[in-house]
């Protein structure tokens, strides 16, 4: 439960710094976290607030256990019987899924080719997503994974355990106002997907591999894609799991998971 | 441009398709002041996305494109569904003098464009479910061949 309140710290330190921000630049005071009319100075601090927050709460929970971070963290890397080749693993399944994916889609014209920017300025950004996607990546799976998730199986039994890291994984990503709200259920399917990833192995590697795949392939495409087919069908911007096939692969990426790492955990 | 979500007390908003400066800007204000509008919105970016969200939202009344070409690009491009807007209300513009939107003859031209459009967006639909199993399927079997 330890991890839970921690996680939970997040938001709420998030809100204290949002709150003291607004209160700064005379502006009222509100209940959602949201840094819409925030001057655009104060962006940049609200900004800080958020990594502070999630470093916090990183930090802080091996802390309140008594065990140095670096103790508590590293037993999720372990190195022997060639356990990392599990990230490469986690990485070539999302890249497959999602290349064929897109494959299909710009067969059929449900996406595009196009590109948004000027050869200079799209360079740019695919020069900074491996390290966006590694980095994204492994603070989502230290937090909702190697905290919360780990902490809640050693109290709870697995079946309350996975649930709860599930629905926290997906609706952290709603805590802030978002464009689209029907990507909730690709959320949730993409939190089985990782959770089962770590329950299977207990350890980061896979999940981390298959996350970082999966940010690589979606923002890597994201300057050069442009959705024309149906939301529900192949879904949205970044959000490509959370139309009805997305769902589908990430369920059956599940399946290829259980069967490719031996079953129940 | 202004997509935040209607509230009680907002007006839906007039659109214009344009930077707020420029010979586009001037053709849409030239219009628009026949129309008793003084201060429409703007949409800088070009990037009809947002414009798409706050036409859904019901925030918006009236689109201008500056020119016939605009609305036709962003037509053809499919940058916004025609059909759901013409559902929602809003009512589009062309500020070009010559090619008023009210004419029999772009009206058939935009209701033949949102048929021909539903008929392909069946067809995306189907193909792209079809193909979506397949890729799936082979990805599933690569995966577990690997084991």
């Amino acid at each position: 439960m330890l991890a839970l309140v921690c996680l939970l710290a997040v938001p709420a330190i998030m809100w204290l710094g949002q709150s003291a921000l607004l209160l700064a630049a005379g502006l009222p005071l509100r209940v959602r976290i949201s840094a819409e009319d925030l001057p655009r100075g104060f962006h940049g601090v609200n900004r800080a607030v958020t990594n502070v927050a999630f470093a916090a709460a990183l930090l802080g929970y091996p802390l309140l256990r008594g065990q140095s971070p670096l103790t508590y963290y590293r037993r999720f890397f372990p190195v022997t019987d060639a356990r990392p080749a599990e990230a490469l693993f986690g990485i070539a399944a999302s890249v497959l899924y999602l290349a064929l994916l897109y494959l299909a889609w710009t067969l059929t014209d449900n996406v595009r080719f196009r590109v948004r920017h000027t050869p200079g300025r799209l360079l740019q950004r695919l020069a900074g997503v491996p390290p966006t996607a590694l980095f994204v990546a492994l603070v989502e799976e230290l937090l909702f994974r190697a905290m919360l998730l780990a902490g809640l199986l050693e109290t709870l039994d697995v079946r309350i355990a996975l649930p709860i890291g599930v629905v926290a994984f997906a609706g952290a990503h709603y805590i802030r106002p978002v464009k689209r709200y029907w990507t909730f259920p690709g959320h949730l399917a993409l939190g089985v997907l990782l959770c089962s990833a770590y329950l299977l192995t207990r350890a980061l590697w896979l999940p981390l591999g298959l996350h970082a795949g999966g940010v690589l392939v979606l923002m890597g495409t994201r300057p050069l894609v442009r959705y024309t087919g149906p939301a529900w069908l192949v879904g949205a911007s970044i959000f490509p799991y959370a139309g009805a096939v997305g769902i589908a692969g990430l369920l059956l990426l599940t399946v290829n998971l259980w069967l490719h790492f031996g079953g129940c955990p | 441009m202004n997509a935040n979500p209607p509230t009680a007390s907002a007006s839906r908003v007039v659109v214009v398709v344009a930077p707020a400066h420029g010979p586009d800007a001037d053709l849409a204000l030239a219009h628009l002041k026949g129309q008793g509008i003084y201060e429409p919105e703007w949409l800088a970016s070009g990037d009809l996305g947002d414009l798409d969200r706050a036409v859904r939202r019901g925030n918006v009344r009236q689109v201008v494109f500056p020119r016939l070409g605009c609305l036709l690009e962003a037509l053809w491009n499919e940058e916004f569904d025609l059909t759901v807007w013409r559902a929602a209300g809003v009512h589009i513009d062309v500020a070009d003098a010559g090619a008023s939107t009210e004419s029999p003859g772009f009206r058939a031209l935009l209701d033949t464009w949102s048929r021909v459009r539903r008929a392909q967006r069946r067809r995306q639909a189907v193909a792209g479910g079809l193909l979506s199993a397949v890729a799936l399927l082979a990805a599933f079997t690569v995966i577990w061949l690997a084991r």
